[in-house]
Formats: C-alpha cells, sequence, structure tokens
C-alpha cells in the first residue's frame, strides 16, 4: 500500500466524480501488474475506489451520519418524543437545543438522528431484499429465458404503467381495509398485517418498497445474464460437468458483482428519498409515535414562512445523506465496473 | 413499419385489459366508500348505501359494469358530490398538462443544452461541475426543493426586497382567472422549476453520454477530414444523432407527466391531477379514483407506444419487421 502510484494524466484531470479515463485505470493495473507479484481483483478495485474523492469523502460522511444516528446519545440529551418543559416552543438554534425546538418543544436535533434511524433501516433493508430477490430472479430468467423471462417481463412493463408512488399510495391502505382476504385459501389465518406490518408502519413501507424495488435489479442482473452465458468459460464449465445451479452461483452471479452493488446503492437512495416521500404525503410512518425525515418535513411545511429552521433541519439532513449514497454508488461503479466508464453518463 | 405499429397498437388491447382489473382489484380493496357518509351512519343505511351504489353484487359483476361504462367514455359520478366525475377531471388534467408540458420543455432545453457542451468540452471545469451538480439534482427529494424555493424566492425575498415576482400557491392570483398571462407566468415558475430539477440531471447526463458515444464513431471524423466546420459538425451531425435516444425518453416522460406531479402539485397546492388523486383516495371515493388511474395509465401506455414507435423512424437501424 505504501508504494507511491504511477502519476497519470487521470489523476490530474481526475476531479469532481466525473469519472476519469478508463485507460488510466487500466494501464496503472497492468504496469503495476507487471512490476510486482499479481494483485487480486479486489485490490485493484479497492484502488480505483480510493482515486473517486468524492466517494470516498461520502463514505466516511456516511459512516459519521449513521454511528450519529443510530448513537444519537452523543450528540442530544433528548429523545424524540421527550418535551423540554422548560424551553420555549419553535425556539431557533441554541446551546440546549442545536436545532431549536418544534411546536410541542421537543429537540430537533434528537428528532432528525432518531427518525433517521427510520431512513437508513428502510434504505438498507429494501436494497438487501431487493437485491437477493432481483438477482435471484433476473439470474434465473436470463439463464433459463422461456416462460419466466417473458412472465418476468410482461409483469414489470405492466406496473410501469402506474406511477410507482400512486400503488404505493394505494397499498397502504391495504392491510387495514383488508385483513383477511377473501381470496386467501380459509386454512391460512395469518391477517395480512402481520405479514406486511399494520397501517404506518416501518415494516409496512419496507415490504411495499421491496415489492416493487427488485423488478429493476432483476432486469439488470437478467442482461447481463443474458450476455455473459454464451460465453466461452461458461461453455468450459458445462463441459467439466458443472450443473445449472453451480454455473449460476459460482460462474454467473459473481461476475454481476458489479452492477449488482452498484444498483444497491441506487436502491438505497432511492428507498430513502421514496419512504420520506411517503411520509411526507402523510402515507408513510405514522409521524405520533416515530419520526422520520419525511414525517418532520410534512409537520413543519406549513411553518415555512415563521420556523423555517424546521424544515431545513431534516431536508438537509435528507439530502446529504442521498448525496452521500449516490456518490458512494458512483465510486463502485469505477471500481467494480471498469469497463462501463467509457461510455457512462 | 406500418406493420410493426398495427401489432404493437394491438398488444396495447391485452396490457390495458389487465391493467383495468389490477387497478379496479386494487382500489375497491383500498377504499371504504361507506366512511363518507360519516361515523354515525346506521348498519341499515349500510346496507341501503351499498345496494344503490351496486356493491352487494359480486366483485365480477361490479368490473364488468363499471368496464362497460367506462369503455363507452361514461366516467361515472362521484360518490361525494353526487356530481359527474368528467368535468372536474378534465379541469385538472388541462391545468397538469400545462404545468407539466412548461416544466417539460425547461427540462428538455436546459438538459440538452448542458449535456453536448460537458461532451464537447469533456473533462472541462464546465464538465465536472455539471456532473458533480447532476448528483445534487438527482439527490434532492422534490418536495424539499419546493418547499426551499418557496422559503427563498418568495418569503425571504419578500423580507429582502419587499416584493416578491412569485406566488407559493394556486394558479392565479384571487380575482383573476387567464391562463395565458404574466399573472398564470409568476404562479407557474416555482412548481415547473422544481419538476425540472430531478430531469434536467438525467437529461444532462443521458445527452452527455450520448454525444460522447456518437463523438467516437468514425463518421464525424470523416466529417471533419471533409473540411466541414467544427461548429457544422457537432451540430448537424454528432447532435441530431445523439439525440435519438434523448427523444424516445422525453416522449416517454411526456406520458408520465399527467400521473407524475403528485408532489410538487400537492406543495404548490396547483389544482392538478396530483391533488385530485390525493383527495379522492383520501375521502375513498373510488367512483373518482378509479377514471383518474385509467386515464394515467392510457396516457403512459399511449406514450410509450409513441416512443417506440418514434425510435423506429428515426433510427432505421432499429426498425422491427
Amino acid at each position: 500500500m505504501a508504494r507511491t502510484e504511477l502519476p497519470t494524466s487521470g489523476e490530474v484531470e481526475g476531479a469532481a466524480g466525473s469519472g476519469e479515463p478508463g485507460e488510466s485505470a487500466d494501464a496503472i493495473a497492468i504496469a503495476e501488474g507487471l512490476t510486482a507479484k499479481p494483485l487480486s481483483p479486489s485490490l485493484l478495485a479497492w484502488r480505483r475506489f480510493r482515486r473517486h474523492r468524492l466517494a470516498m469523502v461520502s463514505a466516511v460522511a456516511l459512516l459519521l451520519i449513521a454511528l450519529f444516528v443510530f448513537v444519537p446519545g452523543l450528540l442530544t440529551n433528548f429523545d424524540q418524543n421527550q418535551r423540554d418543559t422548560a424551553g420555549t416552543r419553535n425556539d431557533g438554534p441554541s446551546w440546549a437545543h442545536p436545532l431549536g425546538t418544534d411546536d410541542l418543544r421537543r429537540d430537533v436535533l434528537a428528532r432528525v438522528l432518531i427518525g433517521g434511524q427510520v431512513s437508513l433501516k428502510v434504505g438498507i433493508a429494501v436494497a438487501l431484499i431487493s437485491i437477493v430477490v432481483g438477482a435471484l430472479v433476473g439470474a434465473f430468467a436470463g439463464y433459463r429465458g422461456g416462460l419466466v423471462d417473458s412472465a418476468m417481463m410482461r409483469v414489470t412493463d405492466l406496473f410501469l404503467a402506474i406511477p410507482l408512488l400512486v400503488i404505493l399510495i394505494v397499498l397502504t391502505n391495504l392491510p387495514a381495509r383488508h385483513p383477511r382476504p377473501k381470496l386467501w385459501p380459509t386454512d391460512i389465518r395469518v391477517p395480512l398485517e402481520t405479514l406486511m406490518g399494520s397501517k404506518g408502519s416501518v415494516r409496512l413501507i419496507v415490504t411495499l418498497l421491496a415489492l416493487f424495488f427488485w423488478m429493476q435489479t432483476a432486469r439488470i442482473v437478467r442482461g447481463v445474464i443474458l450476455s455473459l452465458k454464451e460465453k466461452e468459460f461458461v461453455e468450459a464449465a458445462r463441459a467439466l460437468g458443472a450443473s445449472d445451479t453451480r454455473i449460476l452461483l459460482r460462474h454467473l452471479l459473481p461476475n454481476c458483482i458489479g452492477p449488482i452493488v452498484v444498483n444497491m446503492t441506487l436502491s438505497v437512495a432511492a428507498a430513502i428519498l421514496t419512504e420520506s416521500t411517503l411520509s411526507f404525503l402523510g402515507y408513510g410512518v405514522q409521524s405520533a409515535t416515530q419520526a422520520t425525515w419525511g414525517n418532520l418535513l410534512s409537520a413543519a411545511k406549513g411553518q415555512l414562512a415563521i420556523h423555517a429552521h424546521l424544515v431545513l433541519a431534516p431536508g438537509i439532513t435528507v439530502v446529504l445523506t442521498v448525496l452521500c449514497v449516490n456518490y458512494l454508488g458512483d465510486g463502485l461503479r469505477d471500481a467494480l465496473d471498469p469497463k462501463q466508464q467509457r461510455t457512462r453518463a | 413499419m406500418l406493420r410493426y405499429v398495427i401489432r404493437r397498437l394491438l398488444w396495447t388491447i391485452p396490457i390495458l385489459f389487465i391493467t383495468s382489473i389490477l387497478v379496479f382489484v386494487a382500489i375497491k380493496a383500498t377504499t371504504n366508500p361507506a366512511a363518507l357518509r360519516g361515523p354515525g351512519i346506521s348498519s341499515d343505511d349500510v346496507l341501503r348505501y351499498k345496494q344503490q351504489l351496486g356493491l352487494d353484487k359480486s366483485g365480477t359483476e361490479q368490473y364488468l359494469i363499471w368496464l362497460k361504462h367506462i369503455v363507452r367514455g361514461d366516467l361515472g359520478i362521484s360518490l361525494e358530490t353526487r356530481q359527474a366525475v368528467w368535468p372536474d377531471l378534465q379541469t385538472a388534467m388541462w391545468n397538469t398538462i400545462r404545468l407539466g408540458l412548461f416544466a417539460w420543455i425547461i427540462t428538455i432545453m436546459v438538459g440538452v443544452t448542458i449535456g453536448v457542451v460537458s461532451a464537447v468540452k469533456q473533462y472541462s471545469w464546465f464538465d465536472n461541475a455539471s456532473t458533480g451538480t447532476s448528483f445534487v439534482g438527482l439527490s434532492v427529494p422534490p418536495f424539499f426543493f419546493g418547499l426551499v424555493l418557496q422559503l427563498v424566492l418568495v418569503l425571504k425575498f419578500q423580507d429582502w426586497f419587499g416584493a416578491t415576482p412569485f406566488y407559493t400557491s394556486q394558479m392565479n392570483s384571487p380575482g383573476q382567472s387567464c391562463s395565458l398571462c404574466i399573472d398564470r407566468f409568476r404562479h407557474m415558475v416555482l412548481p415547473a422549476l422544481t419538476i425540472a430539477v430531478q430531469g434536467i440531471a438525467i437529461y444532462s447526463r443521458l445527452m452527455r453520454a450520448s454525444m460522447l458515444d456518437v463523438m467516437s464513431s468514425d463518421y464525424m471524423r470523416t466529417a471533419r477530414a471533409k473540411g466541414i466546420s467544427e461548429r457544422r459538425v457537432i451540430v448537424r451531425h454528432a447532435m441530431r444523432n445523439a439525440l435519438i435516444p434523448v427523444t424516445t425518453f422525453a416522449a416517454l416522460d411526456v406520458g408520465a407527466i399527467i400521473g407524475g406531479l403528485i408532489v410538487t402539485e400537492q406543495v404548490f397546492q396547483w389544482p392538478g391531477m396530483g391533488l385530485y388523486f390525493l383527495n379522492s383516495f383520501s375521502d375513498g371515493d373510488y367512483a373518482r379514483v378509479l377514471p383518474w388511474m385509467m386515464i394515467v395509465v392510457v396516457s403512459v401506455v399511449l406514450f410509450n407506444l409513441i416512443a417506440d414507435i418514434l425510435y423506429g423512424v428515426l433510427d432505421p437501424r432499429i426498425r422491427v419487421g
């Protein structure tokens, strides 16, 4: 690690996440590969990642955000629902309350931090579920083709016709209206709420978002698998007697790791944004029990004229978090998917 | 080409049919028309009310009745106001189309310009700055951007300069109802900007990538070798071809306008389709939500078709039998 890197044109020019020319990264890889012991792909990826300065900064910033959000005690002594009876309503920033107080004398900093727990949990949970489901379905559809493939593509086509936000808003009402759907076999006695989560709960939001986010991943993985499955190494594996499952899991899926990881960061960003939008419109997590960035903004929007800090505090936090996730995704794309660099936007 | 168009047109019929079933089931399962009658309603009244609305019939029957009406163009009567749905829906639709198209034009013009300049001057300060900024554009939730615009350009602006050229809500000032005048324009700027900001980020990246792709092709070298001026090479040879993928994207976006401005309309209280949906769905008025849904679906499917056809017309390489 201490070895100095070869200065390249990419290093001089490369700024602001614009992506350096792919040639320079490859040139380093080749040059270093020749001079010393062979470097593992992951080490090469790490080197490419490190060269994306904004992504490195974002990774550190995200770790800090996660730390403060999950250990709010580091920054504030208040709880999200605790009212500071000694303080004043809708107070601006002060020493006791760095981001001020809201209309119930609650500490805004505490509410923003603890609200962030929901946003981050939703983002990560949705991304993980949709990645696992999407990768498996996409890989199967791409590898096998046929009925599964066309069925999947048709279903995703179908859902594209209705705006995602509308579907989500409509479905948030489902468990409350239909505890036991009529169409279910009578021996299933589990209410829908235990499966999906009840209205206004975090789990319902995660379930609903995951239900629609996996399709995007599946489409991407399917595309990669389609282009890979005719390659020689797959033929070689098959000639050696490898089973379909083994080819899929050991040979094809590891080759999709780049697009999968990049897509996962994008899913985290999209899930955080969608959750906050749903909460803002009043169809997300209920604000009475649990603060989230979205419902904090929703509650504050009427007071924009007089108490702007109530809007700015959660809003800027969302923007910073999502921005960091997006930059991180860009860095990961450079690191894991160097071939894509030359044509990407 | 004609055969392709006809085949695609026929394909939309099953798509519309299946989505209509999905939409009907989903909306019926998530709205409660009895809630409209208030909490003190007796169970007899509920029964009578349900009979009146035909809710005592089976689900399939209800669907078929509804389908028959909607295919004939009869969108039905609101449960809440007891008035025909179409007049209100039509007004909402036009309001949304006005705002959406205005925002769409801003998006395309600014986005494409930034993309072209970024690609022509690749790795310049402008390119780096616009790529960096596009990440910010993609990371700001539209509702927050709208609120910030209201805060800075209206509320703070008023404090600083005494007056502001913009408004935070509605389509016209009280007492005015013009549609092509400066008052409407001043109401439309902020919501349009809110819609445009994400689009500009997306289009500038798309256009940049597409331009870079085209500019690395052989005929660009040929064009330059012929001695054509650089300006003409870029405008006539590169841009024209680079715009093809962007055009299809833009066509898809027009189809998405009708159902896609929910958040912005909520923030700016713009009386369009988005507010219409939010209000009628929270009222549990499925008779207003269902036609809304079908209009949105038809719009998306229609412009999907247009985008596909456009792609074939503009790029002969992709033309399918």
